[in-house]
């Protein structure tokens, strides 16, 4: 089943020109990606055991996709016998449909969030929206955008995009409809305490937590959360009713490969040996006082079994740590938004036209990628993403997904370049006629098909004499 | 062995952000948590309201006379049949035990049950551990694998790693964003033993 993701309808160049106009997400994501990267290696650096673990845990990921079914059934019976229930959704309007089903049942008019791609992915609080049941982020940087009816510009800093005065001022129109004090300035302590006691009211009224996952253990039956906020445990502790949402590709088989997995989002993404809080569930509350009496797991596909068996299996190894866009020259320019889909920089490059068999992100790969390879020497699930994009990008050729002008434009490119005086005689025709075309020393534009090429590019002119023409007039003749 | 991981479990805990005291002898439990209060909640939160869980081996010592000589207005032991969610947001300071300390990461792991709480190490601004050095394992891998060797795992068990913690606001660091702001441990019991047998 082709899965079904959320696209923003804008077209590539007018989402790239947005980022790359937005002077706070640039900032913020130079700061951030920097910290991130450099603490990934701060950590590897200092424990370098930890590699062995990744290498283990990369073993067991790609082991558990390979035994999927098996592992969804054996982690269903578990947690079963726990006293949760699973739910299965194959697409994401049926993830959302079990959702509300679960909302309804126990007559739910407020959830609590925790952040979860996957619930982007499947849209889910607009589905709960429409069902008249009011939902809320509780992570602070999902918090600000979903204030701001916006989605996030990078998986671990969703509202990087967004500055101080601007969430001020979202705080504030959000405290005169809560009929709260807002917030006295624009610190950013300020804000966070804002944040704080705005949301504490909510956590305690909630009739429902909802949060996503970020491993599965099928022997234990157990669901694992990371955070650094630790509004995933309050989600998780003090609502009646949990639901977790899971897409199948978390699971792994047994409790060992989660002790060699369980640091590997947080070393890698953000450069801690542990996010502040991980908390691993593994059943219904032991009693009244707290914690969930009702505890739901919704397994979701939505186009992730599709992947398997094909060359693009390991894509379901991906841990969403974000260390691919900490390092891609791409994502730390135009950020998350301009790739038009939940998942950004190279994994959602490669993903997005992947689980959508490119209904949704078909010009990500063509566009969002300079093959420099960053992303696959960082990822460390080893995911070929380079690789894919290559492969994504003859896929698109062979369905004819590009525009014909632009197939034709290569296809020549190709053929006058395959031969040295196809080479020599392009050099030819540019010197003669790229007089017209330069600004400051560089070439910045060209005629016909090329046009398009110099829209977001420069390079040096051709020279007055190459070297090869040097050659051939001193020494050509000679011996 | 278990002197060496107290280090490095103290090393990394306060690199994190986290207050760490030590109380190699039980006998001085009482001044110690008297300074771990003086830091942690002191003037920041007077006449603080505490909400205690500890295990059941812990109960030999009287936190209730402790706790208000430090400086607590209120101390209520956790009790499944009352409103524990209110009764926990109403407070400043958590107290509760924990499960294991992994040195590695500086992480503290603990866990729910039917006797004890976890929302006294997220609901109140203040959570202060306090542990025996048996506690201190190298890693959390070993520590997670101890847990399941115990059969049928804790409905939940958490690992803390630090203060609550957000960097979403321009990249800022802000410490107490929905958990605790202030996070202290105390370790009690000799880690010198230990050493001494090694290298005896
Ligand atoms: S593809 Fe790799 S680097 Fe990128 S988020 Fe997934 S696991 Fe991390």
């Amino acid at each position: 089943m082709i899965g079904k993701l959320p696209s923003d309808a804008r077209p590539w160049p007018e989402r790239r020109d947005a980022g790359l106009a937005n002077a706070t997400m640039r900032e913020t994501l130079g700061l951030v990606t920097r910290r991130f990267s450099t603490g990934k290696r701060r950590v590897f650096l200092e424990d370098p055991a930890q590699d062995q673990a990744r290498r283990a845990g990369v073993q067991a990921k790609r082991a558990a996709i390979a035994d999927l079914d098996r592992l969804i059934a054996q982690f269903s019976s578990a947690v079963e016998a726990h006293g949760g229930v699973v739910r299965r959704a194959a697409t994401a309007e049926e993830a959302v449909e079990a959702v509300k089903a679960i909302a309804r049942q126990h007559q739910v008019q407020v959830v609590v969030k925790s952040k979860s791609m996957l619930t982007e992915e499947i849209q889910l609080n607009h589905g709960l929206e429409a069902a008249g049941i009011r939902v809320l982020e509780t992570d602070l940087g999902e918090y600000i955008i979903q204030r701001a009816h916006e989605t996030p510009s990078h998986i671990l800093a969703p509202a990087a995009h967004k500055n101080r005065a601007q969430i001020r001022s979202l705080f504030e129109t959000d405290a005169a409809e809560a009929g709260l004090r807002p917030p006295p300035s624009d610190a950013a302590e300020t804000l966070t305490q804002y944040a704080r006691e705005r949301l504490r009211r909510e956590f305690l009224e909630a009739g429902m937590g909802v949060t996503g996952a970020n491993f599965g253990v099928a022997e234990t039956g157990t669901v694992v959360l990371v955070t650094n906020e630790g509004n995933a445990d309050l989600v998780a502790s003090l609502p009646r009713v949990l639901v977790t949402v899971m897409g199948i590709e978390k699971l792994v088989a047994r409790w060992e490969d989660l002790t060699l997995l369980i640091q590997q989002p947080a070393m890698n993404g953000i450069g801690q040996r542990l996010s502040a809080y991980t908390t691993l569930i593994s059943g219904p509350a032991a009693s009244a006082a707290e914690g969930p009496a009702a505890w739901y797991v919704v397994l979701v596909d939505n186009g992730r079994s599709r992947l398997r068996q094909t060359v693009f299996e390991d894509v379901l190894s991906c841990i969403r740590c974000g260390a691919c866009l900490n390092v891609c020259p791409v994502f730390r320019q135009v950020g998350g938004h301009a790739y038009g889909s939940v998942y950004s920089g190279p994994i959602g490059v490669v993903e997005t036209p992947l689980l959508t068999d490119f209904q949704v992100g078909a010009e990500l790969p063509s566009v969002a990628c300079t093959m420099c390879h960053a992303c696959q020497e960082a990822c460390p699930m080893d995911i070929r993403l380079a690789e894919h994009i290559v492969r994504l990008r003859q896929e698109k050729v062979r369905r004819r997904l590009n525009p014909p002008s632009l197939t034709a434009s290569y296809h020549w490119w190709s053929r006058l370049w395959s031969t040295p005086e196809g080479y020599r005689r392009s050099l030819r025709l540019a010197r003669a006629v790229q007089g017209l075309y330069r600004r400051q020393g560089r070439l910045v534009n060209a005629p016909g098909l090329a046009r398009g090429w110099f829209q977001t590019r420069d390079m040096p002119p051709v020279a007055k004499e190459t070297f090869l023409e040097w050659w051939a007039r001193h020494r050509g003749g000679a011996s | 062995m278990t002197r060496e991981w107290r280090d490095t479990f103290r090393e990394r805990w306060v690199a994190q952000g986290g207050h760490f005291y030590e109380a190699s002898d039980p006998k001085a439990l009482d001044k110690v948590l008297k300074t771990a209060w003086t830091d942690l909640v002191g003037a920041r939160f007077p006449a603080a309201r505490v909400v205690i869980s500890l295990p059941a081996d812990l109960n030999m010592w009287p936190w209730d006379a402790w706790l208000r000589e430090a400086g607590a207005s209120e101390v209520v032991p956790w009790d499944p049949s009352r409103d524990m969610r209110a009764l926990a947001a109403a407070a400043e300071v958590g107290v509760t035990g924990a499960l294991w300390l992994a040195a590695e990461t500086g992480t503290v792991a603990v866990a729910g049950g039917p006797l004890t709480g976890l929302l006294p190490t997220v609901l109140p601004p203040v959570h202060l551990v306090i542990v025996g050095v048996d506690a201190l394992v190298p890693t959390v891998q070993e520590g997670l694998r101890a847990l399941y060797a115990e059969d049928g795992l804790p409905p939940m068990v958490k690992l803390i790693s630090g203060p609550s913690m957000t960097a979403d606001i321009e990249g800022t660091l802000v410490v107490g964003v929905h958990g605790p702001g202030q996070v202290g441990v105390i370790l009690y019991g000799n880690t010198e033993n230990d050493g001494k047998k090694e290298s005896a």
